[in-house]
């Protein structure tokens, strides 16, 4: 009897020794695996510091790295820099990593032979993106930046004209560092080689660009290489992914979400969502005025628009009442209580009313003086949820606020060229658009120093609020740049330049077998050295 | 035959010129400005005059006169310009796209031929028939069919629900895979020429069976084939080869819709991207080599008239 | 004439053609009483629902009748349609009439400025046209305007050459008639078949194109019907939504088959040996 309990417990424990094991593997990353994953955009240029699309930032992230990183929250994290310290508003100094090398086994390099990635290396990436004839776009991401040199060999200085307190959360991270021999040899735009997580193999115009693990890279990396497929059309990509075709989409159509969840595949979702909103030209009229203004954002249901906009999939947008994002440190929920957030349509025509637009030759749109109440909302025309918000409220406002709105959806260029001319000659009176969701997004939509081109194009001043942003940028310490951040915020939306309307969290897809994609934050370093697959 | 041909290649040079003028000065009247939309949001922590330098370096305030001879002279350099969002050459770049581009059409003509002309020949031959009807009845509606929604609905259908062929790219994984990639976006674009050249070869045919010279040819004999293919063929045959060379540009065209639709990575999707970001060389290199690509298409079908017709001939 | 309708009503497939014809135009004019609703409407409680009795084509992603905005999506692809003919044979004629009569250096430069504009990527020209004009119904028919004068030019300026040299314009120049009026009255009724034809033909072409226009986004206006624009905008829910993309598609089809098979019919009524 007792040595069949004995028995009894002694496989007992190897089930549960070999559970564990089973279950702990789980759990561990794999080497190994060939990853095929796909994203909408071609890659427009080779040249990490003349990106201006998300297919060159996707190639970029792989191959190089910048001096720091940042989470999807903006908190600045290591990459080729160790620490960093800020001993004045101006300057910077950064330690480097020992045994961070360029990759090697290419045309640069023989296997074993590449050298450490040093200050120099640094001094020489920034330098050229700073050059003023090199037209690089990132050299206005740091432009304040005077002097950049190299103390010793692992250990950089960058002081700056003004203190920005943000350049380590936007604009240092841009900078990718370039081996001055790639650019010397001429190998910068077909062959690029970083000192990144993964080496670039070949490219087809159009199509895919092949990477492969780099062996010497300061952290592991899973996975052997990988295969980074263009497809524009997002169904397209949905149908490839169940195909399995590719084990990743970069980012999923919300009508494809629910099927796809059924057939087994796992959503990634991006973890901060990005700011969608409605802005006025608050220096025309009628809607100049912040009581019309206050009238429209009564009449927004956002929860009815983001139904409909994301064809009932849920998760996709969250309620917006404010530009910073949930998860941000200068994030402020106290926003939402703001009394015209509140969706009354009641209170909308009453105000509507008390400014004198009444129906009085019973068309059922608004008028006063003779004059129609008309709002015509611009959107461009590249993004279809856009279109769709103007379709909706418009359709919303004509029926039940008698507004003889329209929605006009322009091509990008032609869109910029109409919403950035400066007052008193533009004639735009709305607009929908989005983005701008990064640190110095509140100061890009409403300094008056940003007016037009900058992003301002609501032509929004307030002398108050330029002096908070002011001296938010240029202040020492991060905690006071946030409480200053959201005083700004509060003062900005009593003004009503912009009705927020959601925060879109856009989702990627891949098989269960995939671990470690993340979606990428708005525009960040995001490289998918953490990624690896479940080995059969 | 040899000063035909360089005559015709010679033509080619004022007609490439005129499409960059077309172009060059409507893309000029388009709005928007290519340094706002290369930088972004940016754009305003540049100094203004910095802005300027930019604008300076690459002429783009000069008058419109000045930008587009400054073109011209490099062009008949060989240059075709950089490339202001990838920073390469544009020749760089067509090169890369442009086969793609030539391989979608030839096949698509090849097959607008292979199935094309003898459906006609036969509805003609059979008139009145039930292989006549149908035949007719499917060339209608193959003209009438936008190319684009047979695109979706023949992705949707075979991608999708049958998941038998693939639907976006080109195929590298060997001969076999690039040519079952090449399927769909084949028949798509190819489909409104295949009906065309049916209905075309039919109707030519028809005129010409009715000629004198048919029934002499029987009357001396000559089986059916010979009277057919010889005779009527031969006559008919420079009509539709005439048509299918000006429908060459409509085909091109469309490649446009279909690249966008199934990725395929030709000059279509070049085009379209760089006209979004008012890439002007870019632009410019592409209609040239989309153009230049109808001539010498239609120059091979005037050659083609003198294997056709004996009586045609370039010395 | 009378002949000419005769032949017309033989051709069976012809008179489908006209049939369905009527029906589309009858569907444009009469489209408030046809349409079961208004096709701006949208109702978020049925988006993208599948055909059914209340909706018989289905909804798209606004809950909008997909039916009712065929309906009234015919009214805007026929008016580009007529409009574009209209000032394609208008202006196609006019230069090539003129061309083929005068001759000279003033016909060598409309001819080769058809070659050229023949010669281009149409769909491009039409892309940059709409881009540099912006988007709306009259730039798409500007663009597609632009190009569908050629065909004209060429047809007519071939048989202006061709009646040139007959005699009873010699005759007519003999008496003093001016050029103009010898264009007019004599040129011009010899032309007035073969470009009733291509009117027709180029009508459908006309469709089409427009069709693609608002398929690459240009065109139409949200939140106005257009079946290309509706193809557009159907694309993202292939899957889900198949009968989005559908019905849209099939109408195009179905109106434009119509209008070949009148084109075709009357070039085989007009001229029976002309058959092309």
């Amino acid at each position: 009897m007792k040595r069949n309990l004995l028995v009894m417990v002694l496989i007992l424990a190897l089930i549960a020794a070999f559970a564990s094991c089973a279950l702990a593997d789980e759990a561990q990353p794999q080497y190994g695996g060939h990853f095929v994953w796909s994203q909408p955009y071609e890659v427009g240029t080779f040249d990490p510091h003349a990106i201006t699309d998300d297919g060159s930032t996707y190639l970029a992230w792989q191959v190089y790295e910048p001096l720091v990183s940042t989470d999807p929250y903006f908190n600045t994290i290591p990459a080729l820099a160790t620490s960093w310290e800020h001993p004045d508003k101006e300057t910077y100094i950064f330690h480097l990593r020992h045994g961070a090398y360029w990759q090697d086994g290419n045309e640069l390099w023989a296997e074993g032979e590449a050298p450490e990635v040093t200050a120099e290396d640094v001094v020489y990436s920034f330098k050229r993106a700073l050059d003023p004839d090199n037209v690089l776009v990132v050299r206005s991401m740091v432009s304040l930046i005077d002097k950049v040199e190299a103390l010793d060999k692992y250990t950089v200085r960058i002081h700056l004209s003004t203190p920005d307190i943000l350049i380590l959360k936007r604009g240092i991270p841009q900078v990718y560092i370039i081996p001055e021999e790639l650019v010397e040899n001429k190998l910068l735009m077909k062959h690029p080689i970083g000192s990144g997580p993964f080496e670039f193999v070949s490219y087809s115009p159009g199509e895919q660009v092949v990477f492969k693990k780099n062996e010497d890279y300061w952290m592991p990396v899973y996975l052997d290489g990988m295969t980074m497929r263009i497809i524009p059309e997002k169904q397209v990509a949905v149908m490839a992914l169940e195909a399995g075709d590719i084990d990743y989409i970069a980012q999923v159509s919300p009508s494809a979400v629910p099927r796809l969840k059924e057939e087994g595949f796992l959503m990634v979702p991006r973890a901060t969502g990005a700011y969608r909103y409605l802005a006025f030209n608050v220096k025309n009229l009628p809607w100049g005025n912040v009581k019309m203004r206050e009238a429209i954002a009564h009449a927004i249901n956002r929860d009815e628009l983001i139904k409909v906009v994301f064809s009932e999939v849920p998760d996709l947008a969250k309620p917006a009442y404010q530009h910073e994002s949930p998860g941000w440190s200068t994030y402020d929920p106290a926003m939402k209580k703001l009394p015209f957030w509140s969706y009354d349509m009641e209170k909308a025509k009453a105000l509507l009313e008390e400014e004198g637009w009444v129906d009085n030759n019973g068309d059922g749109i608004r008028d006063k003086n003779g004059q129609k109440l008309s709002l015509e909302i611009l959107t461009p025309s590249a993004d279809p949820n856009r279109e769709k918000i103007g379709v909706i409220l418009t359709t919303k406002f004509k029926k039940e606020l008698g507004i003889d709105a329209t929605v006009i959806s322009l091509e990008w260029g032609t869109y910029l060229d109409r919403t950035q001319v400066l007052p008193p000659k533009n004639d735009v009176q709305a607009y929908i658009l989005g983005g701008y969701s990064n640190p110095k997004g509140l100061y890009s939509l409403f300094s008056s120093k940003t007016w037009g081109p900058g992003g301002n194009s609501a032509f929004y001043s307030n002398p108050n609020v330029d002096t908070l942003m002011e001296s938010a940028l240029t202040s020492s310490s991060s905690a006071e740049w946030v409480k200053k951040w959201k005083e700004a915020q509060v003062l900005i939306y009593k003004d009503l330049p912009h009705i927020p309307l959601y925060f879109e969290y856009s989702q990627g897809a891949d098989k269960p077998t995939i671990h470690g994609c993340n979606l990428h934050h708005y525009g960040f370093n995001d490289t998918y050295r953490q990624v690896w697959m479940e080995q059969k | 035959m040899l000063y035909f041909i360089i005559k015709r290649l010679l033509w080619l040079i004022p007609l490439l010129i005129g499409a960059t003028v077309i172009t060059f000065f409507i893309m000029n009247a388009a709005p928007g400005d290519p340094i706002t939309i290369m930088f972004g949001t940016s754009v305003q922590q540049l100094p203004p005059s910095e802005i300027q330098l930019i604008r300076d370096k690459w002429g783009l305030d000069d008058p419109a006169y000045v930008r587009y001879f400054r073109y011209l002279s490099n062009l008949f350099h060989g240059d075709l310009g950089v490339s202001l969002t990838a920073r390469r050459p544009v020749i760089d770049m067509l090169m890369e796209r442009v086969p793609n581009t030539v391989q979608l059409g030839i096949t698509s003509i090849i097959i607008a031929i292979l199935i094309g002309i003898p459906a006609g020949i036969i509805s003609a031959v059979k008139q009145y028939s039930l292989v006549d009807y149908s035949a007719t009845i499917l060339a209608f509606v193959g003209i009438s069919t936008p190319n684009f929604w047979l695109g979706l609905m023949l992705m949707w259908l075979f991608g999708l629900i049958l998941g038998w062929l693939p639907i976006c790219g080109m195929g590298h994984a060997g001969i076999g895979d690039s040519l079952k990639h090449l399927i769909l976006p084949t028949v798509t674009l190819g489909t409104a020429m295949t009906a065309s050249l049916a209905r075309l070869t039919r109707s030519g045919m028809l005129e010409v069976l009715r000629e004198e010279y048919i029934k002499t040819a029987r009357a001396k004999g000559l089986s059916e084939r010979v009277v057919i293919y010889k005779h009527a063929f031969r006559n008919a045959g420079i009509s539709v080869i005439t048509m299918l060379g000006l429908q060459f540009a409509a085909l091109l065209g469309g490649a446009v819709i279909v690249e966008t639709i199934f990725a395929w990575p030709g000059v279509g999707r070049l085009v379209i991207n760089a006209i979004w970001r008012r890439d002007y060389f870019v632009v410019m290199g592409s209609v040239l080599s989309l153009t230049g690509m109808y001539v010498l298409c239609n120059l091979l079908v005037d050659l083609s008239y003198g294997f056709l017709d004996p009586r045609i001939r370039y010395d | 004439m009378r002949k000419i309708v005769r032949r017309f009503i033989r051709n069976k497939l012809a008179v489908l053609g006209a049939f369905i014809v009527v029906v589309v135009c009858g569907m444009a004019i009469f489209a408030p009483c046809i349409a079961p609703y208004d096709p701006l409407e949208m109702n978020f409680n049925v988006i993208l629902a599948s055909p059914s009795s209340s909706h018989i084509f289905g909804t798209d992603m606004y809950g909008r009748d997909i039916f009712s905005r065929i309906v009234y999506g015919a009214r805007i692809s026929l008016k580009i349609g007529f409009i574009v003919v209209g000032i394609g044979a208008t202006v196609g004629t006019i230069l090539g009439g003129t061309a083929g009569y005068f001759g000279g250096l003033y016909d060598m430069i409309i001819m080769r400025i058809v070659d050229l504009l023949l010669a281009f990527p149409f769909l491009i020209l039409a892309i940059v046209i709409a881009a540099a004009l912006g988007p709306s119904i009259v730039n798409v028919m500007v663009a597609l305007g632009s190009v569908s004068w050629l065909r004209y030019a060429r047809i007519v300026r071939g048989e202006v050459l061709s009646i040139k040299e007959r005699e009873y314009i010699d005759a007519g120049r003999a008496i003093g008639a001016s050029n103009l009026r010898i264009l007019i009255r004599h040129v011009l009724p010899n032309c007035a078949a073969c470009v009733l034809v291509l009117a027709t033909l180029q009508m459908a072409s006309a469709l089409i194109a427009a069709a693609s226009l608002n398929f690459l986004g240009m065109g139409v206006q949200p939140p106005q019907p257009a079946w290309g624009a509706m193809l557009n905008d159907a694309q993202e829910f292939l899957r889900e939504a198949w009968w989005y993309a559908f019905f849209p598609g099939v109408a195009i089809v179905i109106t434009v088959l119509g209008i070949n098979f009148v084109g075709d019919g009357l070039r085989d009524a007009l001229d029976p040996k002309m058959g092309r």
